[in-house]
């Protein structure tokens, strides 16, 4: 592989290192942070030098300290809140992308394009009234109350209407032909065929409401219902700014999620929805 | 019982009308192709039939029952799609017997029918294959084997052989013809190829524009098309088409070029004509009209001329292996008894 190697190429490859690297950095910093003693994390910024990026004292303290505290229960609460949005949100969002994608109804088009103003509305700005909405409806600090509005995702529907979009035709009229209504073709046909769709669309609402802040903090205030996000910000307050829980809670919010990018990782390869037609 | 009626069919998208009233009678067991340049309203038809369109107006039946309302499922019928529309997710096995599991039969029942099919078509060693796993030939047979284990009132093919070469197109050809001797199921079958049309249909359909321009058995079509559309639609290399009047008996050509006609058509004379000759009705003759060679192309079992005769290009096949230069003239005449007639107005054919 050497010999292909032109300066031009070799500067890319220095110019990307350079870029990963730079995303890399926060990670790293985090990391390094949460394991230091906490008059450690500041200590040795200014003047830059080896004992900025490499921990000199490594604790486990912190982590510790986090777990034994409430911040174990509102992970909990994040992983059940967001799982269970994932369920039943693919449940919601994948049936109604079919119907939009496949079967011809009237005013199909008016719903398509309230769906594609829906997620371009900022979540905040419908956060009050929809507040006011579930408080009428005795969802505070409740599940049902925190998982709702992440339910019906526009982003996710619009993903997988494209998608559902792009598996030939032929296949669903053949379906009828073999005797298929249309619930069967969704289930037997196009879910099948649309795992990646599905896995993108699950990790979009997964990542919904795992970043959530504002929502939870509005609807789940009690300390049993906290999740993460907002415990994580609870470890600073107006008296006190616990840096090493900060970091280490942040690190394992972080943590999380990549995880389970890593394990869905294979699936983002394209579809095989056309192999079964011509080449 | 798998006689399929079709009666003053129409279609219309919005304002346009695509099918303009048709009508085709045909029999259990008989295999019917419709056949027509795109945008004819051939598929369109079929995809009535199968259900997959609505029907404007007139009325469709399949074995004695109107479907016209019917999901394609309660139709009793079966379709080979030209993209063969396999499921991709599942085996061959599965494909074919997927259809049979929806109808709840018991997993021996569809076993025996998925093994009896593939043993048809040759698919036994595929079973377990997925479809991306197998050559286009063998995909087409998959949607075929789809089709056969249900056992339908009839088949219906759209298309299936124009997404394979040349040479397994010829080969699936015999083999769905085979395939319908054996099972004898009714069958409708779409193509734009009137090679295919005449090698395997009992009985072709010819449609343009959206209506039916002649039904008849293949060699009906050949011999005494009905009409200049069909005359220039059916035969490769197609009929010759010739301008001219009719007088003293004969057909006056371009350029004069004066052609003797076996029968009088007294009522015709001084109208504009157009004779049709078909490339094998041509023969060397010292006596006939000269015509100047353009190219020569020589099949082996026959010679294609491209000449230039009455002012008009025309193409002759002879059996014997001629051997001339471009710009050389040789002199031809069309079989007398095999000529074409038609009116020059309407385009219909007038008897020899």
């Amino acid at each position: 592989m050497m010999e292909n190697t032109t300066p031009r190429k070799a500067l890319q490859m220095v110019v990307i290192a350079a870029v990963a690297l730079m995303f890399l950095l926060p990670l790293y910093w985090l990391t390094i942070s949460s394991l230091r003693p906490e008059e450690d994390i500041f200590r040795y910024l200014n003047p830059f030098g080896l004992w900025t990026v490499v921990p000199n004292r490594i604790t486990f303290d912190n982590i510790v300290n986090l777990w034994s505290g409430a911040f174990s229960r509102a992970i909990v609460n994040s992983l059940v809140v967001s799982f269970v949005t994932v369920i039943v949100g693919l449940a919601v969002c994948a049936p109604a992308a079919f119907a939009l994608a496949v079967i011809s109804f009237p005013g199909r088009g008016i719903i398509f394009s309230a769906m594609i103003v829906s997620f371009l509305i900022p979540f905040d700005a419908i956060a009050v009234p929809l507040y006011s909405i579930m408080r009428g409806l005795n969802l505070q600090d409740t599940y049902v109350g925190l998982i709702l509005p992440g339910v019906g995702n526009g982003l996710a529907v619009f993903l997988l209407r494209q998608f559902f979009q792009s598996i030939p035709k032929d296949l669903r009229e053949a379906a009828m032909v073999d005797g298929m209504g249309w619930f069967q073709i969704f289930w037997r046909i196009y879910l099948p065929l649309s795992k990646p769709a599905l896995i993108s669309a699950g990790l979009i609402m997964f990542i919904f409401q795992w970043q959530a802040y504002l929502w939870p903090l509005l609807i789940a205030p009690s300390n049993d219902m906290k999740v993460a996000a907002v415990a994580l910000a609870q470890f600073s307050t107006a008296y006190n700014v616990s840096f090493g829980l900060i970091f280490a809670g942040a690190m394992f919010l972080s943590l999380i999620p990549m995880l389970i990018f890593v394990c869905f990782q294979q699936y983002f390869t394209g579809s095989v929805a056309a192999t079964g037609s011509k080449e | 019982m798998g006689a399929v009626s079709i009666s003053d069919v129409r279609k219309s998208y919005g304002n346009v009308e695509v099918l303009h009233g048709v009508s085709i009678d045909i029999e259990d067991g008989e295999f019917v192709i419709l056949v027509g340049p795109s945008g004819c309203g051939k598929s369109t038809l079929l995809r009535m039939i199968a259900g997959l369109e609505d029907v404007t107006s007139g009325k469709i039946s399949i074995g004695g029952r109107v479907v016209n309302e019917l999901a394609p499922k309660d139709r009793d019928i079966a379709m080979v799609f030209q993209s063969y529309a396999l499921y991709p997710h599942m085996t061959v096995e599965q494909n074919m017997g997927f259809s049979l599991m929806l109808q709840r039969a018991s997993k021996e029942d569809v076993r025996k029918r998925v093994a009896a099919a593939a043993a048809i078509l040759g698919l036994q060693p595929y079973l377990a294959r997925y479809p991306r796993h197998l050559s286009g030939g063998q995909r087409q047979r998959v949607a075929m084997g789809r089709a056969i284990v249900r056992n339908p009132a009839a088949f219906l093919f759209d298309e299936p052989l124009s997404n394979l070469d040349a040479k397994l197109r010829v080969q699936m050809r015999s083999e769905i013809k085979q395939n319908h001797q054996r099972l004898k199921t009714t069958t409708v079958y779409v193509t734009h190829d009137q090679i295919e049309a005449m090698t395997m249909a009992d009985r072709i359909v010819v449609m343009h524009d959206g209506v039916i321009e002649q039904i008849g058995t293949p060699l009906e079509l050949y011999d005494s098309p009905a009409n200049l559309f069909v005359a220039g639609f059916i035969g490769s290399p197609g009929m010759n088409m010739l301008d001219g009047t009719i007088a003293d008996g004969n057909f006056v050509a371009a350029g004069g070029v004066t052609i003797p006609l076996p029968t009088h058509h007294s009522t015709y004379i001084g109208k504009r004509m157009t004779l049709g000759i078909r490339p094998e009705h041509f023969r060397l003759d010292v006596n006939g009209a000269v015509a100047e060679i353009i190219t020569v192309e020589p099949t082996g079992s026959e010679t294609h001329i491209v000449a230039r005769f009455a002012n008009q290009e025309i193409v002759g096949a002879f059996r014997e292996r001629i051997t001339a230069s471009p710009g050389e003239e040789i002199r031809i005449s069309p079989e007398g008894d095999a000529i074409h007639l038609f009116d020059g107005e309407t385009g219909k054919r007038i008897a020899r």
